[in-house]
């Protein structure tokens, strides 16, 4: 009987909550876009993964398209990733983008960090490039600076290179660490190690798209694609295994195992997963005064089954899941929260349709 | 029910089992081998149980159109047929051609696997079977081929 009452009154709070919801569409008819960044003065970037960098006012109109952005190699996942400012934007003008360089037979997720000029980059500097790889998936490309003004970056396992995520000399299925010169700090994890790539921080990742960090309490979090089924969120510590693919709760497309573990000694198991898969987007921590009931929460993007998932943590553990604006048919790419405590979602598109991307402001319903 | 169907039906189900048998055996086996390299403690149990769930999880179900066994029942069924008209066609060219004729189903059977992976592979840019990458690729034709030699054992019994 008791858990019939908490589930009743978990169930009214999750209705509470998605009624309470109020969806602005700021920018429609986008093209697969993918990052986005607020800028001090509350304009906003955002990138379209065929390639274009977009300036757009604090109501999401578009003021400019920039020139001079590095051309990505864009086929299948692959194409313009994230940008995210430099800690010290106000002085510098100085932008990071992540993307898919190369070709087909050779290509890799590269960084660059540029100069925000009126109307184009300038300054473009490479200042990282992955191990290459001849596939055209699983880039990761997510960027996040961390309080000490290092950067962090996920990189995918290029999908056939999947045992690659555990081998130290490849950046392949890793989050990196580097300066924004792109060398290794020297207190991360494995430098000095031989035979492994200094700018290493985590690895035993698969495809990780979603990464952020807790301005709070510097925690990292990201959330990475599993195969079929094993969808995680995992909270990132420096040196930790996340596992893949020797570990993981998800099953090959084609039915069977990927390895014959789930959990396995050594492995940092996810906060959460997902089975089936959801095609996980971004994840945000919620702090923010528009929804003090989510303080604390993450916010994920789910692609695939086209929803948003607000997930409950409490004490860094996760009492529940909620889908939240599921009748919108909407892919959330990811998820950012604005200083006015409104979530804004980037949405991939709507009902897998071409030219149905969106930037929408969430905000609580009067 | 027609004779040659018949044998030709009996014939394709064998080799089909024979086929996927092996296909997952060695799929099983070059994946955990895969594993092993990069330092997964992985014991009997847990290669006969990957084993054990390979074989009931790849098998065919038409509400799952991507499960291996699909692609393998499909290859085997345009593979063979196409191979039973062309030994026809090859039986006729004389001693070279009887020479040749053995070899026409194993060749069918490694080329069905062979293609059914290349195309999902150029679908999506990831092998959708772990473990037939680099040489597991190589392998799964050789499963391919043991099913046509299976198949040709089958059919050309009785002398058809």
């Amino acid at each position: 009987m008791r858990s019939l009452i908490i589930a009743a009154a978990c169930l009214f709070a999750s209705f509470a909550s998605a009624q309470s919801l109020q969806v602005e569409v700021l920018a429609d008819g986008l093209e697969n876009p993918w990052g986005l960044a607020f800028l001090p003065d509350g304009r906003m970037l955002l990138t379209e993964r065929a390639g274009d960098l977009w300036l757009l006012d604090a109501q999401g109109k578009k003021l400019l398209k920039y020139a001079n952005v590095p051309p990505a190699f864009v086929k299948l996942q692959g194409g313009l990733f994230d940008v995210v400012p430099d800690p010290d934007f106000q002085d510098n003008s100085t932008i990071y983008l992540s993307l898919a360089h190369g070709h087909q037979q050779h290509n890799t997720t590269r960084v660059v960090s540029a100069r925000l000029g009126a109307t184009a980059l300038e300054d473009v500097t490479v200042i990282f490039d992955n191990t290459p790889k001849g596939t055209s998936a699983h880039y990761g490309g997510r960027l996040a600076f961390l309080r000490d003004g290092t950067l962090l970056v996920t990189t995918g396992e290029g999908a056939e290179y999947r045992e690659d995520a555990q081998r130290l000399g490849s950046t392949l299925g890793k989050i990196v660490r580097i300066r924004t010169d792109g060398s290794a700090p020297p207190d991360n994890p494995f430098a000095g190690r031989e035979g492994a790539d200094a700018r290493v921080w985590s690895y035993g990742h698969r495809n990780p798209q979603g990464l952020y960090v807790d301005p709070v309490d510097d925690v990292v979090y990201s959330v990475e694609h599993g195969p079929r089924g094993g969808d995680e969120l995992n909270i990132i510590t420096r040196g930790a295994n996340y596992g893949w693919p020797i570990a993981t709760h998800g099953l090959d497309y084609t039915g069977g195992r990927i390895s014959p573990f789930e959990t396995y000694a050594g492995v940092t198991e996810p906060l959460t997963f997902w089975t089936p898969s959801i095609g996980i987007g971004g994840v945000a921590i919620y702090h923010g005064a528009m929804f003090p009931e989510w303080e604390g929460d993450a916010l994920v993007g789910a692609m695939g089954h086209q929803h948003l998932v607000h997930v409950d943590l409490q004490d860094g553990r996760v009492t529940s899941r909620t889908k939240l604006l599921e009748d919108r048919r909407a892919r959330f790419r990811q998820i950012k929260i604005a200083p006015d405590g409104a979530v804004f979602a980037v949405i991939d598109a709507i009902d897998n349709q071409p030219h149905t991307g969106q930037l929408l402001r969430i905000s609580r319903a009067p | 029910m027609n004779p040659l169907f018949k044998r030709a039906s009996l014939a394709y189900l064998a080799a089909a089992a024979a086929g996927y048998l092996l296909a997952i055996t060695f799929a099983t086996t070059a994946n955990l081998i895969n594993l092993a390299s990069i330092g997964a403690d992985i014991g009997i149990g847990d290669a006969l149980r990957t084993w054990l769930f390979d074989l009931r999880g790849m098998t065919p179900r038409t509400t799952e159109l991507a499960r291996y066994g699909n692609v393998l029942l499909i290859g085997f069924g345009i593979a063979f047929p196409v191979a039973v008209l062309i030994r026809v066609v090859v039986l006729r060219l004389g001693p070279a051609g009887k020479r040749v004729a053995p070899w026409l189903f194993p060749l069918a059977g490694a080329v069905a696997l062979g293609t059914g992976l290349t195309v999902m592979f150029q679908q999506y840019e990831v092998t959708a079977v772990a473990g037939a990458r680099g040489y597991g690729f190589w392998a799964q034709c050789v499963a391919g081929a043991m099913a046509g030699f299976v198949f040709g054992r089958v059919f050309t019994r009785g002398g058809a």
